[in-house]
Order: structure tokens, then C-alpha cells, then sequence
């Protein structure tokens, strides 16, 4: 795998003439396709989305040489989508780091010195120092986390333990609360349980399909592809698509619908207020599984406390509810008419009829789709809830075909983030660190002291940055996220925070990342089948993989560094006297010996492990990740978030929790489908009365909007070739050459009126920094006049910082979608 | 380090100097992450060519022209060609037979021919 830089393009270059020619290329250049009897044939999840594909991959001498659908897969059906065909190739591009790296100056750590290559044993004994030092003198605040939903089950379960057990620091977060937070808040909010309550299976019995703001075509392939199976064989299957531009989806759509950005607040009350004027109400479902509760209004942006919109907000920042009744309900939407919607949105008053009708008419079933175009919303919690509030007027819920299902980025943003609970407020199994009965619970099942873990929340993702840059918080380990290219308003918050001198950064990264390139200290990774792993995917199934292949060099997986780095720590050195008083067994004891080697951790020994490849385990001598997923699995059996036992997990493709006596749940709350479930047809136990809760929300602006200086809106997003910052697929040519660089989608006319045409060089700008790209007035995107759209994967053209780091103040999850940009050519 | 000979520390000095010139890349380049660089020139497809060569078992057959023809509900625009029926007369590659159901006919999942079939650009990056 020695291959420079220079002949990496070369090789690019070859490919990209040889498709003009139509020459075959030269075997050295690309591997050469190899199929036959002597490929090794082993099952994994889709290293990529929430989808949660199974493939199967193929080893020969040490190395991935092919993957294909898998056959015995229920949710790809033997299919992937491109990227899935092109996983041999994301371990093997360019760029690999295969050494620890410090940025060192005359032979020692110095901000301002180059990444040089150094041991394992340097890099742990940098880190150890810099954390003692930041926890002694400012304590556990001034440590910090940031995972990731690409993490597996165990990786974040060690880091749940090492952060908050071991540092007694809550500030551990995943990249997901980019990604799902808002949809995290609106299901604990109106359920009291987390995840969808639905399947897969539902887009094989479903009437009517609903996309809110989701490009499922593009993101969620596979699902698509299935949900277009049933569009083309199920006679009268109607495709619903809102978006604020046309895009993909729009190709199968029946009723297509642009939409102006934040309009959907005032389209999915107008729809309610359709159902219950038009006497749609499943009255019987409402009363026996409904309550009613009004969200507080004028609740602020999630910015900077100084910030002039949080200053101007009454209850910024309020989650707080208050009880309604049914008829309270009706006249608080009463105002939302399907004309004001259409007024505000753009979309014909016929069409938005035809939706709401889906929703109305008893006979149809209609399976809801969302991801980020509500979760990344700064009213993303209150538009989730108002579309379980449709579901639950009509009771269209929990039952096969009628599903509001909210889909998932990440492929364990599910398994890792939410059920691991990897957030700043979290634990596992939904429980959260305020709760006096979670964390005693938590403590004694990890055999640490009551009073270890903090009560009090975390900093969450976009105040990690914020932190860094007021130098609040100082030590800071990135593990499977590139944040820098991800994160928002890069220029003004994410980089001042990495580059403050104060900072200490960490990134353990496979690939030489945008974020990496700054660090001080690099950690080179393993990743996807370079370790043995667990996913847990949007339909609540958890997928299991064995280590098939070596990790370049030194690298390491995340498990390993975070397990090696907890014995360079003991119990002295990281908790106060008051606490070790309360547990004198585990004076002396290192953070590995408490957390790790605790009885339960390190009860399963190798042998249990059936693959000869198992690099943590025979670094510990024990099988670490059935111990880790066995103690972790603990928290969520008997309390409607059961896993199977882990063995079996290795032999089948995933099972959907709820896993009671070895049989998955397909949809909850269902009496007779869910063991969880009793009483009379629906038992929403999530809540302490067993009600599922509509949630009134008003219509409020978005934090900011288009002016006179800034007179386009901009939003941003994925495209189907490229997984998120493009760190694995922009390295693999082919995915590379289909679509290689970000470019701005734009109406025609905008163009046009600004003076230009497809292809020219802009300058676009916000009020936070600027970047160049081209024009694109073609091809998949089809924006309306006034809406810019832009993917984020390309780190040439690092989009994110043109984005505002608002967030909904409930879940702080960032608004991606939304901020205003002018355009004018380079 | 007492043991290490005067040549072996050269070597040593020299590999590591070697690495340090080799360090992995970020796909940036060389802009600064606050700067912004002048964007590369737009992609371009080609609008005709011969079937590109497969570097993977497994691997979709990538596209070798212009991914212009319209996929709806209405019509799919790559059967035209791609179809087993005509493919040989219209010097296209024909669908592969897993897609196919007992008659012969596109597989409804199988609908979406670019979910997985992607085009290749022409234009070259510019080499270091």
C-alpha cells in the first residue's frame, strides 16, 4: 500500500481519461476484480447510513477484496446501494495514518509545531499528563468528549464509562446531536421511549407515503427502493414529497411540493386542523391513548446567551408543558387554515388538501418519513411532534402501513447514540443523569461510589466548541467524526476552539481528516471490519460483525485507545477523597482496573470468540466486547429496550428490540405485537399513564432569513455517492468521479439576474465567512427562486462555515438548513 | 540508545525524515481551512462511451455517458437501451439478470437504475 500522493491523482487522472476512451486500464492502477472460491465470505452491517444493510465481504490474504448485498438480509434483500458497492475500497485510499502523530517542536509537544510521528506509549503518556493537569487544577469540566453514531455499541459504551464514571465529566457527546437530537426530544416528549414505535415493514403495507423535507432517494437508498417497489406494484399507493427544493424524491412523487424553508410548522397544524374540522377524528384512539399538552412558546435560537435573538426570546431555552384538553387543542390550531399554510408555504391550497386528505380518510394508510429536514430545524422537536400529533388524531400508529417513522443518519446513531446514551444528559436505556434513581441504578451496576456520576448535564455538542474557544473546557478527544468540516459556524466557534493555546486536541481518525490536520495529538484507527463491531440501525435492529482483516501499521480501534488510555489513570488521581471514602476496595485501583476488569467486563473468556481475528481481545485477555455488550445490555432487559444475547447476534442479520425470549418487535405500543403492551389495543408505556401526547406548537420564524445584504436562502445536506465529509467515499475513484466536488444548486433565473450561468466560479458569503464554488443550474437539485442549495462533503469547499450555530433550544441540534447567503461571481 | 550505532541513528534520522515528508493527506490540499480556494472546474460526463472496466467483484457497471435520461414513474429512460431485448442492437449493456422478473421485466426494486449505476467524469484533476 505504498502508493504517493502523486500517483493516486496520476491513477485518478487515468481513470477519468479511460472513461472517455473506454480503455481498459492498466492492473496496476486498480485492482484487478476478483471473485472465485478462495474469497472469504463474512456478514456486516453497511459501514455507512441508518439504512443498516447487511453485506457480505469477502477477505483474501489479509485484505477486503469484495462485497456484495446480502441475500439473507430483511432489509436489503441481497441489494446495496453505491456506496455499498464500493466498501472493499474505503480502507485502502489514500491518506491512512498509520502512526501516532504530535505536533512537536525541538523534540517536544508545542501548539505550533508539525504532526511528527511518535509511539503508542508517547502519545498515552501526552494525553495522561494533559488530562491530570486540566483535572486537577479546573476539575472535570475542563475535560471533554466527542463521538460519534459511526462509533459501535461497545466503543461508546467504554467512553460512557471512562467520561462519566471515570473523569466524572458529563461533557461526552456524539456527532448524532447533529443529526437526531430533535428527534430524540420529540419521541421522549410525546412518548416517554425513545425510537420508532414502527419498521421497515411497513413501507410493504403502507397506502400513502409522506416525505417532510426528507431526501429518502438520495439518503436512504435502499429504503427508497423498496418504498418504490411498492409505489409501482400496490394500486392507488400515492408518494407525498415536501421539500423547500425539488429534488430526487420528487421523481416519484404524486403530489410534489416545494416549500418555503420553516413552512412546515404552518402546514402540518393546518393539517390537523383539517382532520378535526373535517370530523377525522379516530375519537374511540383518542380517548383511551391521548392527552393533550401545549409547548411554551418564544423559546430563542440556542446562540450565545448575548446574542440580541436570545436576549429578545421570553423562554429561551423552555421545555416546559402545560395540560390541554382536546377542545383547548382545537381552537389553538384553530387559526392554521389550510389557505394561511398555502399563503405562507407557496404550496397550492389543492395540493395541501391532498395531503391532508392521506392523513383524514380511515382507509388509507400513511407511513411518515422525516430525517433531517426536521431534525436539523430550530423547531425541530416541535415539528416532530406535530407529526406524531397527525398520527394520533386519526390513530394511525403502531399498527403495519400506518407509521410515522422518523429515519436515522447514522448506522448506530440508534445502537450507540441514543440507546448507549452517549449524550451529555444521558445514560443508557433513555435514562439521564438528573434522575437521582438513574444514576444510583448506573453506579451500582458499574460498582462506583454513589455521588460519581455528575448530576448535572454536560456541555452539549455545539457548546463543546464554544467552550473551547472561552477556554472553559481544555482537553478534548475526537473520536470517528471530522467536526471541523461537520460542525457549524467553523470559522467563528469550531476552529478558534481547536486553535486556542489553551486547547489540547485529540483525533483518532483512520484518514487524515480536515479536523486531524489541526490536532495536536493524531491517533491512527481501525476501522469498520478491521475490528469486531455492533450497529444498531433506524428500525431498531442490532447487527453484530466479527474482526475479518488487520488495521494498517500501529492503528488501533477506538475501543482499544479508550480501554489503553483508563490505565494510565488510578481512582486517586481523578476523584476527590469524599468519594474514594465511600469505596476504600477500590483505593489503588487504576480507571481500567474499576471500569474494565470489574468482574463483569472481563467475565467471557477469548475462546468465546469465534473468529480468529479479535485484536482488543487478545490485547486483554478477555473478550471484551461481549463483556462490554453483555454488562451495557443489563440496563435495557425487562424495561422494553431487550437485546438478544450477544451469540446470537453473530449468527443471525440483526433483531429489532424489544427481543423478548428470542423474538424480536416489529411495532410497539401494539397490545398482542409487543410483549410490552397491555390493556385494550394500544399501551403507550413509554408514559407513566400509558398515553401517547399530542404536543400544540405555534408557527416562529426561523433565527434568520434572507435580507436586502443577504438575499438567498442556503441550505445544506449529503449527496447519495458521498458519506457524510467524504473522509471514505471521496477516497474511492469511482464514487470520487461520479460526483467529485460540491457545487451550488440555483434557480436558473437567480443565476441570470446575478450575471451568471452554469459552471462560472462564485463567491458565496454569510455573515460568518465565505468560500468559492461553481454554479450548477442543472441536474438533480432543482431549487425555486431564492433557495441555494450545497453539499457538505467536499473538504475543498467546507460549507459549514457559512451555517449559524443555532440550534432548538430544546434539543440543541442545529438548524443545517437554513441561513442566509449572498452570491456574486469570483 | 547506547547500543545504537552512529550509521543505524543516520538511517534512523533519515527514515524518520523520510516519513515526516510523507505524511498522510487530508483531501483539503493545501488551502488553509479559514481560506477558500478557487473551486476546480465543473465535472463533465461524457455523452457517449464504451463500458467503462470493473475493478471489484460485485461491482454495478458504472455509466459511460451522461446520466441525463429521467427515471419516473411514468418511464424509465435507461430501458430503452439497457433493456436484454435491445441491448446488443443499441450496443448497450444489458441488464443484469438478477434484475429481471419471470417475464423478463425490470424488478420494481430494482427500478431506480442510479441508485447504484453511476457516470464518471472526464475532466482530469490537474496532477500535483
Amino acid at each position: 500500500m505504498k502508493v504517493s500522493r502523486r500517483s493516486f491523482l496520476k491513477a485518478k487522472a487515468a481513470l477519468a481519461a479511460a472513461s472517455v476512451a473506454g480503455a481498459t486500464l492498466p492492473a496496476a492502477l486498480v485492482r484487478a476484480a476478483q471473485s472465485g472460491p478462495d474469497l472469504n465470505w463474512q456478514k456486516a452491517p453497511c459501514r455507512f447510513c441508518g439504512v443498516g444493510c447487511s453485506v457480505l465481504v469477502g477477505t483474501q490474504g489479509g485484505k477486503v477484496m469484495a462485497t456484495q448485498g446480502d441475500p439473507e438480509s430483511p432489509v436489503n434483500q441481497g441489494k446495496n446501494c453505491v456506496k455499498g458497492y464500493y466498501l472493499a475500497k474505503i480502507m485502502y485510499g489514500e491518506g491512512r495514518i498509520t502512526r501516532p502523530l504530535l505536533r512537536m517542536k525541538n523534540g517536544k509537544y508545542d501548539k505550533s509545531g508539525e504532526l511528527t510521528p511518535i509511539s503508542w506509549d508517547q502519545a498515552f503518556d501526552i494525553m495522561a499528563e494533559k488530562w491530570k493537569a486540566s483535572l486537577k487544577t479546573k476539575g472535570p469540566t475542563s475535560v471533554g468528549m466527542f463521538g460519534s453514531g459511526q462509533w459501535t455499541i461497545w466503543e461508546g459504551y467504554a467512553a460512557q464509562k471512562l467520561m462519566k464514571a471515570g473523569f466524572r465529566s458529563n461533557n461526552l457527546e456524539p456527532n448524532a446531536r447533529h443529526c437526531m437530537a430533535s428527534a430524540v426530544v420529540g419521541f421522549m416528549r410525546a412518548f416517554g421511549i425513545d425510537e420508532p414505535m414502527g419498521c421497515y415493514d411497513d413501507f410493504e403495507h403502507a397506502d400513502a407515503f409522506v416525505l417532510w423535507g426528507s431526501n429518502a432517494a438520495e439518503m436512504h437508498p435502499i429504503l427508497w427502493d423498496r418504498l418504490t417497489a411498492r409505489r409501482l406494484s400496490h394500486e392507488g399507493c400515492q408518494v407525498h414529497v415536501l421539500s423547500t427544493y425539488q429534488n430526487r424524491s420528487f421523481d416519484l412523487a404524486d403530489n410534489a411540493m416545494v416549500m418555503a424553508p420553516q413552512s412546515d410548522l404552518m402546514i402540518l397544524n393546518a393539517i390537523a386542523n383539517y382532520i378535526i374540522q373535517n370530523d377525522a377524528v379516530n375519537t374511540e384512539f383518542v380517548k383511551k391513548h391521548v392527552r393533550f399538552a401545549e409547548a411554551t412558546p418564544d423559546i430563542g435560537y440556542g446562540l450565545r446567551a448575548e446574542d440580541p435573538r436570545e436576549k429578545a426570546a421570553k423562554n429561551a431555552g423552555s421545555g416546559a408543558m402545560k395540560g390541554m384538553d382536546f377542545d383547548q387543542y382545537k381552537r389553538y390550531i384553530a387559526e392554521y387554515t389550510l389557505e394561511r399554510a398555502s399563503e405562507a408555504s407557496g404550496v397550492p391550497v389543492a395540493q395541501l388538501e391532498t395531503l391532508a386528505k392521506a392523513y383524514a380518510d380511515p382507509d388509507t394508510k400513511v407511513m411518515s418519513l422525516w430525517c433531517m429536514g426536521f431534525n436539523q430545524h430550530v423547531r425541530g422537536v416541535w415539528a416532530n411532534n406535530s407529526v406524531y400529533n397527525l398520527h394520533l388524531l386519526t390513530g394511525k400508529i403502531s399498527e403495519p402501513g400506518n407509521s410515522p417513522f422518523s429515519l436515522t443518519g447514522q448506522p448506530a446513531a440508534c445502537g450507540t447514540a441514543r440507546e448507549v446514551g452517549t449524550f451529555c444528559h444521558r445514560l443508557p436505556a433513555d435514562m439521564v443523569v438528573t434522575n437521582d434513581k438513574h444514576r444510583d441504578k448506573v453506579e451500582k451496576r458499574w460498582g462506583v461510589p454513589e455521588g460519581t456520576i455528575p448530576a448535572k448535564p454536560g456541555f452539549h455538542a455545539v457548546e463543546h466548541c464554544r467552550k473551547l474557544k472561552d477556554g472553559v473546557m481544555n482537553c478534548y478527544w475526537t473520536q470517528c467524526t471530522n467536526n471541523l468540516q461537520a460542525g457549524p459556524n467553523t470559522n467563528e466557534e469550531v476552529l478558534p476552539g481547536y486553535l486556542n493555546p489553551e486547547t489540547f486536541l485529540v483525533v483518532s481518525d483512520p484518514y487524515m481528516t480536515v479536523t486531524a490536520t489541526v490536532a495536536d495529538l493524531v491517533l491512527p484507527t481501525a476501522m469498520w471490519v478491521e475490528k469486531e463491531g455492533a450497529f444498531g440501525n433506524s428500525e431498531r435492529r442490532t447487527h453484530l460483525w466479527h474482526q475479518m482483516v488487520k488495521a494498517p501499521g500501529e492503528s488501533h480501534s477506538d475501543l482499544w485507545q479508550l480501554m489503553m488510555f483508563s490505565k494510565r489513570f488510578t481512582v486517586e488521581e481523578v476523584w476527590p477523597e469524599a468519594l474514594l471514602a465511600k469505596a476504600p476496595k477500590l483505593r489503588g485501583k487504576t480507571l481500567f482496573e474499576v471500569l474494565f476488569a470489574n468482574g463483569t467486563v472481563d467475565k467471557f473468556p477469548r475462546s468465546d470468540c469465534k473468529s480468529p481475528l479479535n485484536d482488543e481481545a487478545d490485547a486483554f485477555g478477555f473478550y471484551v466486547q461481549k463483556g462490554l455488550f453483555e454488562e451495557y445490555a443489563t440496563f435495557g432487559r425487562g424495561h422494553g429496550h431487550d437485546l438478544d444475547s450477544f451469540d446470537t447476534y453473530h449468527t443471525n442479520r440483526g433483531k429489532r428490540w424489544p427481543v423478548v425470549n428470542g423474538e424480536e418487535t416489529r411495532w410497539r405500543f401494539k397490545v398482542g405485537r409487543d410483549p410490552y403492551a397491555k390493556g385494550d389495543g394500544f399501551d403507550f408505556y413509554g408514559n407513566p399513564d400509558g398515553k401517547a401526547v399530542v404536543i400544540a406548537s405555534p408557527y416562529e420564524p426561523p433565527a434568520e432569513s434572507p435580507d436586502k445584504e443577504f438575499d438567498l436562502w442556503f441550505s445544506t445536506g449529503r449527496v447519495l455517492e458521498h458519506w457524510h465529509t467524504g473522509t471514505m467515499t471521496n477516497r474511492v475513484p469511482e464514487l470520487h468521479n461520479a460526483y467529485p466536488h460540491a457545487k451550488l444548486y440555483m434557480h436558473p433565473e437567480d443565476a441570470e439576474v446575478r450575471g451568471l450561468k452554469r459552471g462560472d466560479a462564485v463567491v458565496v458569503t454569510s455573515r460568518r465567512g465565505s468560500l468559492q464554488t461553481r454554479v450548477e443550474t442543472e441536474g438533480r437539485n432543482k431549487p425555486p427562486k431564492g433557495l441555494t442549495f450545497m453539499p457538505f462533503f467536499d473538504a475543498s469547499q467546507m460549507v459549514n462555515k457559512l451555517m449559524l450555530d443555532a440550534t432548538d433550544p430544546l434539543s440543541k441540534e442545529t438548524d443545517y438548513k437554513k441561513c442566509a447567503v449572498n452570491i456574486r461571481k469570483a | 540508545m547506547k547500543h545504537v550505532t552512529p550509521a543505524a541513528l543516520g538511517l534512523l534520522l533519515i527514515s524518520g525524515l523520510v516519513w515526516a515528508g510523507d505524511l498522510p493527506q487530508s483531501l483539503r490540499g493545501a488551502t488553509p481551512v479559514s481560506d477558500s480556494a478557487p473551486p476546480p472546474e465543473m465535472a463533465e460526463y461524457p455523452d457517449k462511451g464504451k463500458a467503462l472496466p470493473r475493478s471489484l467483484a460485485h461491482q454495478p457497471p458504472l455509466i459511460p455517458h451522461k446520466p441525463t435520461y429521467p427515471i419516473t414513474t411514468a418511464r424509465n429512460g435507461c430501458t430503452g437501451c439497457h433493456d436484454p431485448k435491445r441491448a446488443k442492437m443499441m450496443k448497450a449493456t444489458p441488464t443484469h439478470s438478477s434484475h429481471l422478473d419471470e417475464e423478463g421485466g425490470l424488478k420494481n426494486t430494482y427500478y431506480l437504475c442510479k441508485q447504484c449505476h453511476v457516470p464518471q467524469q472526464t475532466v482530469a484533476e490537474a496532477a500535483e
